[in-house]
């Protein structure tokens, strides 16, 4: 598995295919972790899946797991490339059409993940308020499927 | 006076919607506040981009009613908040209505045990936040211009707050939204963790996939206790390896400044207010001197960024405020004494409580010191851009040096992330030196305006970062936003554009790499010359 770290940023760029296990595997040489638990999913599935399993983004609102990827469309017409950044206000952000939309649009070929050193001094990360309260799993709407199937249609035109 | 054609049929259309032509309701929509526009109005050009009129629907229904009508006839609209955008988000024509969301603005729904709040979009900030502190809640949010933007606004262009340390940016606050889509179909969008999540898309498309009528945000306890501390460094960038080193050993500073040694300078004297060269009136002896200055940044520059400048001001100052409830496990004092261990290896000098608490008590004045430095004759304006740690290096030398060579700059980091950083460069400039077809004084600061700028987006890009961390990209941005998204972003942009509005009303020419440019000479070409 071909697998770039960048250490000052604690991010890992890894191809979609890679399971969990093996990406955690890869980086305990580096004293790093995902911090999830490790299984035998591709990256690129778990992530289509909405990375299951992940802390909620409401948890620790300053960090982020995906910072950046590229993505191949369904039918194959083109590569999309997100470059690594913690942030930016460019436009609609279109990781969203590849994370937790079950490859509809595309299917991811790298990514580049957050990680985490291994040891941390023995004090606690700090996070924001639990997030027990909050609906973070609600139905699709007819109306957000609609809206789906228009992005499908279009993606492909 | 009588209706433009296009208000005359809307109103015909739907008399019950408040709406006006006004000339003066139309110059006061002509325009958001993009440092560029300043020169025109300077020049005289006070609104040249006029609407055809302003509606201000109440309900979602109205907007829906409207945006109906407007995809009906093929009348473009453009959202409007509160107009403080800076990059040209904001600029119709004749042809166009603009939408005022400002007179949308109830409380859906509080969920004090969720802690969440549906607010709509036309809400202003500041009063939406005095109002949750007054029910021990906060948002979160503290963009420098919360005096005078909006909810949609914030939500459209994707904004950032001064507490994104601890907080983070909108777009991590937003649990649902609901918007009105080109034609004008209400749809409500809610955050999922294991299916879809269309909220990430219609944040930061700035008026161009759907008018924004409400959005769900996550609340916080109004915190109960700060603790406040300075430190001062050698160099810049010995401070922001010490603020990647607190975000990266987990904590979470509310406020997390790091002033580069000029604008430290600054920052020590509480320089947010009054006095100097830029106090504003008539240009006077102070601003001639700063004009003549000023004609030769690249010197300046030279001259403060190195050891030169470090000795000079005494280095960066890097400002922190950690916030908590008090209890065990929110407890800023703990969290100051850890960041204090960790710094103090670092070069790390103590330079007190009071730089902190002088910033938080001056927290948005600095942002409206514009109107002077362009009274003097000078322009000014401001580029955020981002980057992982590991670029940074690259990214703030490259952009300062592009800068530099047009324009005297100064920077702060505002916004830290465990994996990188927002570098915000504030310059002033002035006007170049006569060329054909830019002979008069402000046309020449236009020249020396856009030719900074150039050279700065391109420098972003070529050093891997962002081009906007969360001012958004307007149409200021747009002509060099297929230079970060690539051509098949820019396609998956455009494709998202026809699927939320497919006769594409909404916004029309904004975000677009390819729409005419009425501003900005050669806007087009991909390869930038300086
Ligand atoms: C002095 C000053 C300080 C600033 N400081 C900050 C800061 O600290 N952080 C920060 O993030 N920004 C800052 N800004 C920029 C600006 O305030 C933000 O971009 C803000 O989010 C814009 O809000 P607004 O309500 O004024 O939107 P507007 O300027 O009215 O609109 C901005 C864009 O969003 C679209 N839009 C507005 N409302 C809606 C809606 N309801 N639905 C769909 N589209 C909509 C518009 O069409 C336009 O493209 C500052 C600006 C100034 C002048």
């Amino acid at each position: 598995m071909s697998l770039e770290i960048d250490r000052a940023s604690l991010l890992v760029r890894v191809p979609g295919a890679a399971t969990l296990a093996s990406i955690e595997r890869a980086l305990e040489g580096a004293e790093l972790t995902l911090g999830i638990a490790a299984s035998e999913v591709a990256v690129g599935d778990w992530l289509a899946r909405g990375a299951p399993g992940a802390p909620s983004s409401f948890a620790d609102p300053a960090d982020h797991l995906v910072a950046g990827l590229t993505a191949t469309l369904a039918d194959g017409s083109a590569t999309i490339e997100v470059r690594p950044s913690p942030r930016r206000a460019v436009g609609p952000d279109l990781i969203a059409l590849f994370v937790g939309c079950h490859e509809r649009f595309a299917s991811i070929d790298h990514v580049w993940l957050r990680v985490h050193p291994r040891a941390r001094g023995g004090e606690p990360r700090r996070v924001a308020l639990p997030t027990e309260h909050l609906d973070l799993d609600p139905p699709v709407s007819s109306d957000e499927a609609a809206l789906l199937d228009a992005i499908a249609r279009e993606l492909t035109r | 006076m009588a209706d433009s054609p296009p208000l005359a049929e809307l109103t015909r259309a739907l008399p019950d919607v408040r709406s006006s032509s006004d000339p003066a309701d139309r110059v006061a929509y002509a325009r958001d506040l993009w440092p560029r526009h300043h020169l025109a109005v300077r020049a005289g050009n006070v609104a040249e981009h006029r609407p055809a009129g302003v509606v201000w629907p109440t309900s979602t229904e109205e907007v829906a009613r409207v945006v109906r009508w407007a995809h009906d006839t093929g009348t473009p609209v453009v959202p409007f908040g509160a107009g403080s955008g800076v990059c040209a988000g904001v600029l119709p024509n004749e042809r166009m209505i603009v939408l005022d969301l400002k007179r949308m603005t109830r409380w859906r729904e509080l969920d004090e045990r969720a802690r969440t709040l549906d607010v709509e979009a036309g809400h202003m900030g500041l009063p939406l936040e005095e109002d949750l502190n007054r029910r021990g809640l906060t948002l979160g949010h503290f963009p420098s211009s919360i005096l005078c933007s909006t909810v949609g606004g914030w939500v459209a262009a994707r904004s950032a707050g001064q507490c994104s340390g601890k907080y983070g940016k909108i777009e991590d606050m937003v649990l649902a939204l609901e918007c009105v889509t080109g034609t004008g179909q209400i749809v409500t969008l809610r955050h999922r963790t294991s299916g879809p999540n269309l909220i990430p898309l219609v944040v930061g498309s700035e008026g161009t996939l759907a008018v924004v009528t409400s959005a769900k945000l996550r609340l916080h306890p109004k915190p109960e206790a700060r603790a406040f501390a300075a430190f001062s460094f050698p160099t810049t960038e010995h401070g922001w390896e010490a603020m990647r080193a607190l975000f990266q050993a987990g904590l979470r500073p509310a406020v997390a400044r790091l002033y580069d040694p000029f604008d430290a300078m600054l920052a020590r004297r509480g320089a947010v207010k009054k006095d100097g060269a830029d106090s504003g009136g008539t240009p006077g002896l102070g601003a001639a001197a700063l004009r003549s200055l000023l004609r030769r940044p690249g010197a300046i520059n030279e001259l403060l960024e190195g050891s030169f400048g470090s000795a000079v001001f005494g280095g960066s100052l890097l400002v922190l405020i950690f916030e908590g409830d008090g209890s065990a496990s929110g407890d800023p004092d703990a969290d100051l004494a850890r960041a204090r261990r960790i710094l103090e290896p670092m070069k790390a000098r103590w330079e007190g409580e009071g730089p902190a608490q002088k910033w938080l008590l001056h927290r948005y004045s600095v942002s409206y010191r514009q109107a002077p430095v362009f009274a003097a004759g000078l322009f000014s304006d401001t580029m955020e851009v981002a980057a992982p740690w590991s670029k940074l290096s690259a990214l703030y030398d490259g952009v300062r040096r592009a800068l530099g060579a047009h324009v005297f700059v100064m920077a702060h980091m505002s916004h830290a992330y465990p994996d990188g950083c927002c570098i915000y460069f504030s310059f002033a400039g002035t006007a170049g030196p006569p060329e054909p077809g830019r002979e008069g004084w402000d046309a020449r600061c236009e020249a020396t305006y856009d030719r900074a700028w150039r050279a700065a987006l391109a420098a972003a890009v070529e050093a891997g970062g962002t081009l906007a961390h969360h001012h958004g990209a307007g149409r200021s941005k747009a002509p060099r936003l297929s230079t970060e998204l690539g051509d098949a972003g820019i396609g998956a942009v455009k494709a998202l554009m026809r699927a939320f509005d497919p006769k594409g009303i909404l916004n029309p020419g904004n975000l677009m790499p390819d729409a005419p440019s009425p501003y900005v000479d050669d806007a087009h070409p991909k390869a930038v010359t300086v």
